[in-house]
């Protein structure tokens, strides 16, 4: 188990190690790249925003499934599991689609399309799954109904678009940080900012959440509130990381349960704890998709789908043994 | 204390009493003030209200749980932490304190929010402390226990409101007793006058008899 100090510790140091042996792996060596100019570019303006990118990406999906899971106290409910994903990623194939049929739209249209994508799908689930008696079950179905759907319809746009679309929204689609950019990085930061100051107020009321809406409202947390900033915050995530890199899924179930299971319940150390293994996770994850079969590259969403199916399988079973 | 049979709107009642439920007609009155336009957290910080079931299905330890009582009125660090300690020795939970309370026993999990919603009482502006039948998962050890916490609190000048089914120790224990059915009141009073055997035949439907201070039923 870890402590709280231990989990200070851990967010000062894991990030910058791991960024900096991202940033050095891959084919040139080390020498090569620091002493030539073309070396320093490729430090400097791929290497470096991709890797905090891949960090912030990570951190992000960790963020929003921490937050989503404790609202639904479920701790199997994925952004991508539950269709929040889907949601957005339909806006942004359609963003493509469109720029394929020749009307280009402004770069910032595409997040805040997958903004409105993602608040839509998960209101769609959340609403689904209320009031049902077995919401844990029904949570996962609605998603998964809502996840068909939006792959049904990004398949009908892949069908219907021209040759470059179709190649666009095929590589977006299975993940990928080679987009990468310092602006996609700002824009990363710009969102995390904010959240770190609301959400350090509130991981007690998160707590208290845990509980169940009755017993959160009796010991003073305003409930409907916080389910909006929940939904707000989750949806804005995801979409951004949706935006950025595709769908890159199970990072939101993985670092989360790993969080739990090193460090219990309790959101004041889960959710530091899940943001930081998170964004180490994609760091690696980004690695090995860069590295493996040099000088051709792996889909993210691909090894993080490698890495996450088994370990969702041995989720549910531990769930199951749990009763 | 609250009494009536299976749904005759005692929890509803307590719901409405503490915030969490809007009443449908009407407002709940709290120091003559109408509390309309109270935050979560204002109730919070004048009821400390414990419903009756308690899902814990997340690795929350006992302190962790128990200091949630603490949100309402914002305690942190060591104040909190000596609060907590007092609720932990109170309800007797010294050796789950490193425990997961989903871990626990019915009976001890109820102890363990119990001790919280204590928590939430141990401060100036707490007025009432309503709870949604708090005793029924307990052995007899710790009904006597939080019985005399009860006690405990109406002699510091606090308010204590609880539903409870066992008529016996309603009678025994409760200076003022409510009785209601179908969402209406229908006797409300001292424990002897409210709960006769007219009354107790009527509401719960069962032949019922007085003997001394007991309450007999078949």
């Amino acid at each position: 188990m870890f402590n709280s100090t231990q989990i200070k510790w851990l967010c000062f140091i894991l990030p910058p190690l791991l960024i900096i042996c991202a940033v050095f792996s891959g084919q040139q060596n080390i020498q090569w790249l620091l002493n030539n100019e073309v070396g320093h570019t490729i430090l400097w303006q791929i290497r470096m925003p991709r890797a905090l990118l891949a960090f912030l990406i990570g951190a992000m999906l960790s963020w929003a499934g921490v937050l989503i899971q404790g609202m639904v106290r479920n701790p199997l409910a994925d952004p991508g599991l539950i269709g929040v994903s889907g949601g957005a990623a339909v806006c942004v194939a359609l963003v493509f689609w469109l720029a394929g049929m020749g009307i280009l739209l402004p770069a910032w249209v595409q997040p805040v399309a997958a903004f409105f994508g993602a608040v839509i799908a998960l209101l769609l689930v959340l609403k689904i799954s209320a009031n049902q008696s077995d919401s844990m079950s029904y949570l996962i179905l609605a998603g998964i109904a809502v996840s068909v759907l939006a792959g049904a319809i990004i398949g009908l746009l892949s069908y219907l678009a021209t040759d470059n679309a179709l190649r666009q929204i095929s590589f977006w689609s299975m993940g990928s940080l080679s987009a990468a950019s310092w602006n996609w990085v700002i824009v990363m930061v710009a969102a995390l900012v904010p959240a770190l100051v609301v959400w350090s107020k509130r991981l007690q009321s998160l707590d208290a959440l845990l509980l169940g809406e009755l017993n959160a409202q009796a010991v003073g947390v305003s409930v409907k509130k916080l389910q909006w900033q929940v939904i707000f915050w989750t949806a804005l995530f995801v979409a951004l990381t949706v935006a950025a890199a595709g769908m890159i899924g199970f990072v939101g179930l993985v670092s989360p349960h790993l969080a739990r299971l090193l460090t219990g319940a309790s959101h004041k150390r889960v959710l530091p704890l899940a943001v930081v293994l998170g964004g180490g996770l994609l760091v690696l994850a980004d690695i090995f998709a860069r590295t493996l079969i040099a000088p051709a590259e792996i889909p993210i969403g691909i090894i993080t789908a490698l890495i996450g199916g088994p370990v969702f399988i041995m989720l549910l079973v531990r769930e199951k043994r749990l009763g | 204390m609250l009494v009536g049979p299976n749904g005759a709107g005692k929890s509803s009642l307590m719901q409405c009493i503490a915030g969490v439920l809007t009443p449908s007609a009407g407002n709940v009155l709290i120091e003559q003030q109408s509390s309309d336009a109270w935050t979560a957290k204002q109730w919070a910080q004048h009821i400390s209200y414990l419903p009756q079931n308690n899902p814990v299905n997340f690795a929350l330890t006992v302190p962790e749980v128990i200091n949630l009582g603490g949100l309402a009125h914002e305690l942190q660090g060591e104040i909190l932490a000596e609060k907590s300690q007092q609720a932990i020795t109170l309800w007797q939970l010294e050796e789950f304190k490193q425990r997961e309370v989903r871990r626990l026993s019915g009976g001890e999990q109820q102890r363990c929010h119990m001790a919280r919603s204590w928590l939430q009482m141990q401060s100036e502006s707490s007025l009432l402390w309503a709870l949604d039948e708090p005793l029924s998962a307990l052995d007899l050890q710790h009904q006597k226990l939080s019985l005399q916490q009860i006690k405990a609190q109406t002699e510091q000048q606090k308010s204590v409101l609880m539903v409870a089914h066992d008529l016996n120790l309603v009678r025994h224990y409760a200076d003022r007793v409510l009785l209601i059915d179908k969402g209406c009141l229908v006797a409300e009073g001292r424990p002897e006058e409210v709960l006769s055997a007219k009354n107790i035949s009527r509401v719960f439907q069962v032949e019922a008899r007085v003997e001394g201070n007991n309450v007999l039923w078949y």
